[in-house]
């Protein structure tokens, strides 16, 4: 049993996470005027602190901002649609260019071995698409905890 | 949005603005520096949008943005961050005799604290006012707050309990000064 008085530290911890306290501390307080009064000027400032008006500006902080940010441009995907193109020709041209070796190829190689290779493709295909939603989900899911986006 | 969406970024700063509200009131002194400092806070969080990895929550990151913003202005202005209590940060207590100390504490705690409360705590210095405004009032946890001032959680832990036994003794002080 603890004789002599809790120190300031020991207080607040009683107060502000009794759960972390030992039960000696705790035995303490129970049996001691002075500490539990001491803990409980504690808790009223911690209430007090708590209830104490929180802070707001006097101004529209969205509007201010919103109009300081940069008018995103709309830009027609030229890139995109030229890497696309190229590679349809490539791919096109490869397949008609090299047809007769490719025919040779795919009529030479066992049917076992390209439902193999094809099903090996799909499932990778697939494992990707998961791992692509559940990182998504996983990205959505730190929002809501956040509770800033209400999504 | 974190493709640059203007709109929903404008709900982001609605969520948050009372956040980066507490922390620019309490470490910042001048309104209009606030004023600035906020929106550079935002302006800040926007064009670092795409760097927010989704490993802590978006509220501790914009958080964190707005604490060293602060703190960047505190430097600049050349302005204390926190009290130095010596090496073992022991805080003094005021020298009352021990009995009257607990009576006073008593009526004080009960009836002018409401009172007092707000000018003691805007005395207190920039980081205690805000550690004490994250943890009591935004009921953030030592963790968030450790993760927002990139402090260890064990000193965050030690500099709210002083700053809470300032108070304190502060109240007190105010007290005793003005029954004198």
């Amino acid at each position: 049993m603890i004789t002599a008085h809790l120190t300031d530290a020991e207080i607040q911890l009683y107060v502000a996470e009794s759960e972390m306290t030992s039960d000696q501390l705790r035995i303490h307080i129970q049996d001691c005027v002075n500490c539990q009064t001491r803990a409980a000027n504690y808790q009223l400032l911690f209430n007090s602190i708590h209830d104490h008006a929180k802070p707001q500006f006097n101004f529209d902080l969205s509007t201010l901002v919103l109009e300081q940010l940069p008018v995103p441009k709309r830009v027609f995907p030229w890139t995109g649609i030229l890497v696309s193109v190229f590679s349809v020709l490539l791919i096109s041209l490869s397949a008609i260019f090299f047809w007769s070796i490719m025919d040779t190829v795919i009529r030479s190689t066992p049917l076992l071995l390209i439902a193999t290779t094809l099903t090996a493709a799909v499932i990778i295909l697939i494992f990707q698409a998961f791992e692509m939603v559940k990182n998504h989900q996983k990205q959505i899911h730190t929002l809501l905890n956040a509770k800033i986006l209400q999504l | 949005m974190l493709n640059g969406d203007r709109y929903a970024f404008g709900s982001i700063i609605k969520k948050t603005e009372g956040l980066v509200a507490q922390m620019t009131f309490k470490m910042i002194s001048s309104p209009g520096d606030r004023k600035d400092i906020a929106q550079d806070v935002y302006l800040k969080a926007f064009k670092n949008l795409r760097g927010f990895k989704f490993q802590s929550k978006l509220s501790t990151w914009i958080g964190q943005i707005a604490y060293n913003t602060c703190l960047h202005y505190l430097e600049k202005k050349k302005l204390l961050l926190i009290d130095n209590f010596g090496e073992d940060g022991e805080i003094p207590e005021n020298n009352f005799n021990k009995d009257v100390r607990n009576d006073t504490e008593e009526k004080v705690f009960s009836k002018e604290l409401a009172d007092m409360l707000h000018t003691e705590i805007e005395q207190l210095k920039p980081l205690y006012k805000t550690l004490i405004s994250l943890y009591h009032q935004e009921e953030l946890s030592y963790a968030e707050i450790a993760e927002i001032t990139s402090l260890p959680e064990g000193t965050v832990k030690n500099y709210i309990f002083r700053a809470r036994k300032i108070l304190k003794e502060n109240i007190l002080l105010k007290h005793k000064r003005n029954e004198l």
